[in-house]
């Protein structure tokens, strides 16, 4: 424990990506995704430091997007709501610890999306092994 | 990194890129695999200004306060 009372901060920023992408089945065909990235959306992104019990309690508002297969998909004129990037509110909570890192784990929660159905698409996101 | 958090200057912490710790599960449409990914990159934090930390420290504990009672059990 740190002892040193709440503060409260806005994420400014938010760039994560997946290099290696993922391969998708769509209709009897494997077609790699490509590189997926991560970067703030809507407003509101917050973090709430608790420095007298050690806790963290962020939520980033964030976009995902698979960039590359988007961008060969718009070039073939393909409906830009197929297309867009994933609107989802990513709630993480863990440790901070005295060297002020972080230890974050959670989960995120999706908004409707014309491919990406909330219901069967999960996010999630482990803690760090250190 | 704490007295640099008071200052108000934007702090950064990055993932380790060598680190599988997102776990995506794709809907059926896309096969319905799940994958466990590393992810790079960073997020940066600035100090709230006071009005707004009050609001927001507000929200969470009128969420505290209408949350139902644990049980002892």
């Amino acid at each position: 424990m740190i002892g040193k009372g709440i503060l409260v901060f806005n994420v400014t920023d938010l760039n994560v990506a997946v290099e290696e992408g993922i391969t998708l089945k769509w209709q009897g065909r494997e077609i790699d995704s490509g590189r997926l990235t991560v970067k703030l959306g809507k407003p509101g992104s917050r973090a709430v430091i608790d420095y007298e019990t050690g806790t963290v309690n962020v939520e980033f508002r964030a976009q995902i997007a698979f960039d590359e297969i988007s961008e060969i998909l718009d070039e073939l004129g393909t409906d830009p709501a197929l297309t867009a990037p994933i609107d989802a509110v990513i709630r993480s909570q863990g440790s901070v610890f005295e060297d002020h890192s972080l230890r974050l784990a959670g989960k995120a929660q999706l908004a409707d999306h014309e491919l990406f159905d909330p219901a069967q698409t999960r996010i999630e996101i482990r803690a760090p092994s250190q | 990194m704490y007295e640099a958090l008071l200052r108000g200057e934007p702090v950064s912490w990055g993932f380790n890129p060598q680190e599988r710790r997102v776990v995506l599960t794709l809907p059926e449409c896309f096969g319905g695999e799940t994958h466990v990914l590393c992810i790079a990159g960073s997020y940066t934090f600035i100090l709230a200004e006071p009005e707004e930390a009050m609001v927001v420290l507000g929200k969470t504990i009128d969420a505290m306060e209408s949350a139902p009672a644990m049980s002892g059990a």
